[in-house]
């Protein structure tokens, strides 16, 4: 009997051991992430969200670099001399549909635009409470991730043609959602930026300032990009009319240095900046583009150089102060406008003053203005120090986007604006007469999103 | 008590003049072993009473023997007990002989007899596993159990190891086992932070394959069932050495190898170089500029170099009383066959036991290591030494007239290899406690009613030191520097009771338990660059100007599981075995927080039955065993079911961005496990055959179901689809010759043969679309995992030299709509073979490992024979390459920049290649100083062996070496050959002596 006992004491005691049971034992904290439901509840955290735009927005494959060195080498403007073997094939123009850079470009966008919807939606649902969110903070957040997801949408439908437009975040939807012809997706950037221009504050001008008003987007913003959009859209008379809000905005391009732009000096807010918008970089958010321009010695990867054919027209027409600040070297042309390469800081513009008088000095000359047209091509060539002397003879289209060649080398025009002006067909078949087809005016559907949304048709010759 | 009670009794009945006649009187007498050595301690006890004695230092006893007593009983622990009738004698010495102990199978909370376990598990030859030189106890086991295929990914020391028991199950869930070691399950996979390509270090690498005494691998449910939510991979049981009763014995190991690259492939001279981007140039009409071909360097030569091992083993064993003990000591230096990359290991165990009354006993086991691994970049890694080795261009000197490094457009390969800093640190310490009670005693020792709870903890602490000068490409330009730590800290505490009954008709043996596990992983890094290069001794980031970026996170995962298992065997044939246990994982969400996994298993001693008597004399054993059950896997990450949003930057301040879409319904994998078995043994043991068949089906695979980008999420963690696994296992163990019974060192022959033939298949996908992974990988249903998925090559149009693919859908284009299946990395067949010779004191060892039937994709091919770049060489395969019309050959014309050079490169069969290999793992010769010479020399034991590893291998394969895999250990891409250090070649020459 007495062992009996024993043992009951010990079963009971195991007992208590089996069940000793540190109650929220499986809850364990997360640290690194927020639950989706805690995300956007006030109006703090939704300023905190629509920041995360601009974050995405310095992605690899966005402005962090793709989408400069994509549709650099797609076109004359970077000549690839790397080892990517995905890039070999942007270079011939020969994309396959399960080029990554193309697919890397494709989510990077739709990642995008799915944050600024849920950000709309998720903005506009907080209750009507000063204290949870002031309006004031609520329709600028909007108008943020409306014009984040019109330059994505812009982005798409200027190198897919036709685009997948989600307008919001609903899954089951944007699972199947097919594309949208071409001009109806821009139509649809035109009207976000729009929506958004009306409640943006205004930028300052290019006066001081404090990086706030050039990293993040303003009205003024708003409507440089609205003077590019409107070139696609054959709008010219609307392009002019924005063009020229946003030049009387500031002051003459003249005042401006070209080499500022491309240093260290464009970072400093005591230096008045020509930049609309640029995205902003520092140390710990860096991006790689000096490191892909940059040769080994300098500590770079030299992915791209220079295309010949843009590496000599720059030579001849690029003027003083422009071709130092944009290319260097002899037989091989490097890229200049991206440097730092140990930090990674160099800011990406995406819409400066010199691109708003030329877009001007496009629409007015497709409206026929060939006086203001001429003035404004020539403010540009003004300040990049060089000619200003215009052979009567020239077709001014052609000069116009030469300038732009030259102005905007590296900045992510030159394939659009080779498109847009129908020169691409001879400038690529030129370059690769061997591969050049009219089909690669656009690039293919990733494979991967052909796979998984039969809705989705592939562009021809894919 | 009562005994004596009763023979007092009865003394007294016959009357005190009988007893007179007994007079007490004293025997004295010595105990002995077999091997003539007294034995310190024997008890030596009057049967029926409870006085006894025990041997002296001499192994002499004395003892008073009582009225009477007519038998003592001589004890010894490990030796089979004597009962001696005393008749007239005051002198009697006795021999003890070690007892015959019935092998056991160590399974999960306990051991099981081998004739009455119903599970499917490997017993790693422990003996076999000390004969080889390796570094890790996945090495050690490799082609050493059926049904485990043992793969490294390369020959970097103390890298990524894949072990797969039974197939790969899973996609994205890990497929590793469990290692249980002593108890504790092991903290598994790699802990480093920087890449170094696509080689991992493992957190294994800390323990030392010498300090093993067994090794099991569990393989089928029933084995595994009580490890529930971490079994589905099989679990690997690792006992470590304890010490037995005697004195102290006191064993030395010396092991020095060196080694060179199994295989080499050649590079283009300088001229050659020059010669083919000429011609790729003319064919395409591409101008042509000089290049220089006055230096020619070899640079495989210059990374390369001859790999000096050696590794220093010390352990002390022994036992007194009831006190066991066992401590070891090893330290290894390892000079890969890489410049610039070392290997640095110092191990320590110590395991003490106690059974301090006969209800308690307590012990610990405590391991601590510490190793030191200068790594360099490897693999798909343009900064790695071998791989830019092979892709810079001969005309590259390794160093320019002025003595800096010459460059090229990466890295320089002996800058990369000498200059950076790569100090990877990692101590590792083991400990646990556990405390036994028994609550009621049995008639013998193993039964009765006992708590044990053992509390024990796996540390890991491990520490990347970098630094790359501006020599070096990643350096540049003012030098670079990495600091990382990572902790991972795991403790358990798990209380169990066991119950055992041995009665006339049956046995009985149960257990349950329950286990709280806590892993927190804390990581911290940090990177600087700007360092003072003007004072070269200053490579720490407190002298760095610019502070680049840190980092410190923490991570926390809870286990807490209730199990029970109970075997009941009757007449000591008839098993059945039913296990079960309840996981809870903190990784999951609150509705699919607990699983519960089972399983059931019966077996059957048809040799014990009366009818199989007539053939007892030749079939001593024979066995069925069948098991069906549910296991699962919880390797995924944490909280991977949540949807959440992560914190990142913009100007400087706090910028929220969607992360993960989540999903609520996220739930284990789970795979239900068949298997059957027979077991044989013939001629007394002689021959054993054990012939099994399993069948594995897994649900709900954990995997990133892909998503179109359009929904703002490009993958979903899910529960995507099903595989399927099954095969043959196959082991024999054998003495083909035996001599050695008749005469004493007469010839003997054992051979031991294990091999599995097996399926391993992708059964449903959620959509049935190829998951695309690596260079040419995709999952593809009805395939093996790691498939390979690219376009068929036709070979070389003779014409034209242009590479033809089959066009499947007939476009015209060559695109993924014509990608087919072009075999997998899985080999449908492997094992290994040993063949042990022995005779007077030599034995020659040979150890075949086999690997047939499966697929390598040579992503080298694919860069060195581009034939259409001067970025980097080529392989000297393209020598044969197409140069005219009529030219036959594999390889197509060279070109540098049309649309056919491009074409010619496609990822296709022409780089698909059988990796079946068999090779010759390990020939080693050792010598038995005999016993009486040892013993004049006051040792115990001493060894001497001179042996080969990895001397022969018989491939097709064309790369570096057919045990590769540049992905290291992902689940989707296996058997991808991507600049990849090839396994070693050694020599090695090893002492042991025991004293």
């Amino acid at each position: 009997m007495k062992q009996f006992k024993k043992i009951r004491r010990w079963v009971l005691g195991a007992v208590l051991a089996f069940s000793f049971n540190a109650c929220n034992f499986l809850e364990q904290p997360v640290v690194t992430l927020v639950p989706d439901e805690f995300a956007i509840t006030n109006g703090n955290q939704a300023k905190v969200a629509a920041r995360g735009l601009f974050h995405r927005l310095q992605d690899q494959s966005l402005y962090g670099e793709r989408l400069i060195t994509v549709t650099g080498t797609l076109a004359d403007e970077l000549l690839w001399v790397g080892t990517d073997p995905g890039n070999r094939e942007l270079e011939l123009n020969e994309v396959q549909a399960t080029n990554i850079s193309i697919g890397g470009v494709y989510s990077k966008i739709y990642e995008t635009v799915h944050q600024a919807n849920s950000i709309i939606e998720r903005v506009a649902a907080l209750p009507d409470d000063d204290a949870v969110i002031a309006d004031v903070v609520r329709k600028d957040v909007i108008a943020q991730a409306l014009f984040v997801r019109a330059l994505l949408f812009f982005h798409a439908a200027l190198i897919w043609g036709d685009a997948c437009m989600p307008l919001n975040s609903n899954f089951e939807s944007n699972l199947v959602i097919a594309r949208t012809p071409n001009h109806q997706v821009l139509l649809q950037v035109v009207k976000d930026l729009k929506d958004a221009e009306k409640v943006l504050k205004a930028g300052n001008g290019g006066e001081i300032g404090s990086d706030e008003d050039r990293c993040v987007p303003t009205s003024t913003a708003c409507k440089a990009l609205l003077s590019r959009v409107l070139l696609h859209t054959k709008q010219y008379e609307e392009a002019e009319a924005y063009a020229t809000e946003v030049i009387a905005a500031y002051a003459s391009l003249d005042l401006y240095r070209f080499s500022a732009l491309w240093t260290e000096e464009n970072k400093t807010s005591t230096v008045a900046a020509e930049s609309i918008l640029e995205l902003y970089f520092d140390i710990s958010d860096n991006n790689s583009l000096a490191f892909w321009f940059e040769t080994a010695t300098n500590g770079g990867r030299l992915e791209y150089v220079v295309g010949p054919e843009i590496a000599r027209v720059m030579k001849n027409k690029g003027g003083v102060a422009r071709l130092p600040a944009s290319v260097r070297g002899g037989t091989t042309t490097y890229v200049n406008k991206y440097r730092d390469v140990q930090n990674g800081t160099d800011r990406v513009k995406i819409i400066r003053l010199a691109e708003v008088y030329l877009n001007r000095a496009e629409a007015r000359a497709r409206l026929g203005n060939e006086i203001g047209a001429k003035n404004d091509l020539l403010t540009v060539r003004r300040r990049a120090g060089a000619s200003t002397l215009v052979n009567v003879n020239d077709d001014l289209l052609t000069l116009i986007y030469e300038e732009r060649a030259l102005e905007l080398a590296f900045e992510g025009h030159r394939w659009y604006d080779l498109k847009r002006s129908g020169q691409i067909l001879d400038v690529m078949g030129n370059e690769n007469p061997d591969t050049w087809a009219s089909n690669d005016t656009l690039m293919p559907i990733p494979a991967r999103e052909f796979f998984l949304n039969r809705n989705i048709t592939q562009n021809p010759g894919y | 008590m009562n005994k004596l009670k009763h023979i007092l009794l009865f003394l007294l009945m016959l009357g005190l003049g009988v007893a007179q006649a007994w007079a007490q009187s004293t025997i004295t007498g010595t105990v002995k072993d077999t091997d003539g050595e007294m034995l310190i301690g024997a008890t030596v006890a009057i049967k029926g009473t409870q006085k006894g004695t025990q041997t002296d230092v001499d192994g002499k006893f004395s003892l008073e023997i009582p009225v009477g007593a007519t038998n003592i009983l001589v004890s010894y622990a490990g030796h089979v007990t004597q009962d001696i009738e005393i008749g007239n004698r005051s002198t009697i010495d006795v021999v003890l002989s070690l007892t015959e102990t019935e092998e056991v199978v160590v399974v999960g909370y306990g051991s099981q007899l081998k004739k009455n376990f119903v599970g499917a598990a490997a017993i790693v030859d422990a003996e076999a596993m000390e004969k080889l030189p390796v570094l890790t106890i996945n090495q050690a086991m490799q082609g050493q159990a059926a049904g485990v295929q043992v793969i490294s990914s390369s020959g970097m020391p103390g890298g990524g190891i894949s072990v797969r028991v039974r197939g790969q199950t899973s996609l994205s869930a890990g497929n590793n086992p469990l290692y249980i070691i002593d108890g504790v399950p092991m903290v598994n996979g790699s802990l480093g932070q920087v890449g170094f390509g696509g080689q991992n270090t493992s957190s294994l690498a800390g323990l030392n394959p010498d300090d093993i005494e067994s090794m099991q691998v569990l393989k089928d449910a029933s084995a595994t069932a009580i490890y529930g939510a971490r079994a589905a991979n099989g679990v690997i049981v690792i006992t470590t050495k304890r010490g037995k009763a005697g004195k102290p014995v006191i064993s030395f190991t010396m092991n020095r190898s060196w080694g060179k690259e199994t295989n080499r492939i050649t590079m283009l001279n300088s001229s050659q170089y020059r010669n083919l981007i000429n011609e790729a140039k003319e064919n395409d009409g591409v101008s042509i500029t000089p290049i220089d071909t006055t230096i020619n360097t070899d640079w495989l030569n210059e990374v390369f170099r001859v790999a000096d091992i050696a590794d220093y083993q010390a352990n002390i064993s022994g036992g007194e009383g009831k006190t066991r003990y066992f401590a070891s000591f090893s330290h290894r230096d390892e000079k890969a066959i890489i410049i610039g990359s070392q290997f640095n290991r110092y191990t320590f165990r110590a395991n003490v036991t106690n059974e301090a009354s006969s209800r308690i006993s307590f012990g610990t086991n405590i391991a601590a290591s510490y190793d030191l691994n200068n790594r360099v970049n490897g693999d798909n890694n343009i900064y790695g030494v071998l791989s830019t080795a092979i892709l810079c261009p001969p005309n590259v000197p390794v160093y320019t007239k002025d003595g800096e490094y010459g460059t090229w457009q990466f890295a320089n390969p002996v800058a990369t290899a000498l200059e950076p800093r790569y100090a990877n640190t990692n101590l590792k310490f083991t400990g646990s406690a556990w405390f036994k009670y028994k609550l009621l005693k049995g008639k013998t020792e193993g039964e009765g009613l006992s708590l044990r709870t053992d509390a024990s903890t796996d540390y890991n602490g491990y520490i990347e030191d970098h630094f790359e000068p501006s020599t070096t490409t990643q350096g540049r330009p003012k030098g670079y520097g990495v600091y990382t730590s990572r902790t991972i800290i795991r403790w358990v505490v798990e209380p169990v009771m066991t119950y055992s009954k041995v009665s006339d008709n049956y046995n009985i043996d149960a257990v349950v338990g329950m286990t709280l596990q806590k892993t927190t992983d804390q990581q911290a890094n940090a990177t600087a660059s700007v360092f003072p290069e003007d004072f070269k001794n200053l490579t720490y980031m407190r002298s760095a100007s610019i502070k680049d970026g840190a980092f410190s996170t923490i991570d926390f995962r809870t286990l807490k599981s209730y199990f029970g298992r109970v075997n009941y065997t009757l007449k000591e044939r008839y098993t059945l075995s039913l296990s079960g246990r309840a996981d809870g994982s903190s990784a999951f969400g609150p509705n699919r927080r607990y699983g519960f996994f089972w399983a059931a298993a019966a077996g059957w001693v048809i040799s014990d039955e009366a009818f199989f008597e007539p053939l007892r004399d030749k079939i001593n054993l024979l066995k069925l065993r069948t098991s069906y059950g549910l296991v699962g896997n919880d390797q995924i990450g944490n909280n991977i079911w949540q949807r959440a949003w992560g914190v990142a930057a913009y100007l400087g301040n706090p910028a929220l961005t969607t992360v993960r879409r989540g999903n609520d319904d996220l739930s284990w994998e789970s795979s239900h496990k068949f298997d059957i078995g027979v077991e044989a043994s013939f001629y007394n043991n002689r021959l054993n055959v054990n012939l099994g068949f399993f069948n594995t089906n897994t649900s709900d695979l954990l995997f990133a179901k892909q998503l179109p980008s359009t929904t703002g999420f490009v993958n979903q963690a899910f529960n995507i689809g099903k595989s399927n696994n099954r095969g043959l296992e196959l082991e024999v163990r054998g003495t083909i010759i035996d001599k050695s019974a008749i005469q004493k060192g007469g010839f003997k022959w054992d051979i031991n043969v294990n091999m599995a033939y097996a399926s391993n298949k992708v059964v449903s996908l959620v959509d049935n679309n190829p998951i695309f992974s690596g260079f040419s990988s995709a999952i593809l249903i009805g395939q093996p995992f790691n498939a390979f998925y690219a376009l068929k090559s036709l070979g070389v149009d003779p014409e034209t030299g242009l590479m033809m693919y089959e066009d499947v859908n007939g476009d015209g284009i060559y695109s993924q709509n014509d990608f087919q299946y072009l075999g997998s990395a899985f080999a449908p067949l492997y094992g290994g073979i040993t063949n042990t010779f022995s005779w007077k004191f030599i034995t020659l060892d040979m150890f075949w490992q086999l690997n047939y039937g499966n697929e390598i994709y040579n992503n080298n091919w694919e860069f060195i024979q581009t034939m259409g770049t001067d970025a980097w060489n080529q392989d000297a395969s393209v020598l044969n390459r197409w140069r005219q019309a009529g030219d036959k050959t594999s390889l197509p014309r060279a070109g540098y920049r049309s649309a056919a050079s491009i074409n010619n490169n496609l990822s296709s069969s022409r780089f698909v290649m059988d990796g079946s290999f068999s090779r010759l793992k390990n020939l080693a010769l050792s010598f038995n100083v005999p016993k009486n010479v040892a013993q004049k020399m006051k040792m115990q034991s001493a060894r001497f062996t001179v042996s080969g590893q990895n001397i022969w291998t018989i491939t097709k394969y064309k790369g570096f070496d057919p045990e590769v895999s540049s992905f290291g250990e992902d689940n989707t891409s296996a058997g991808t050959d991507f600049l990849t250090l090839p396994q070693l070649q050694m020599f090695t020459l090893g002492v042991n002596a025991s004293f």
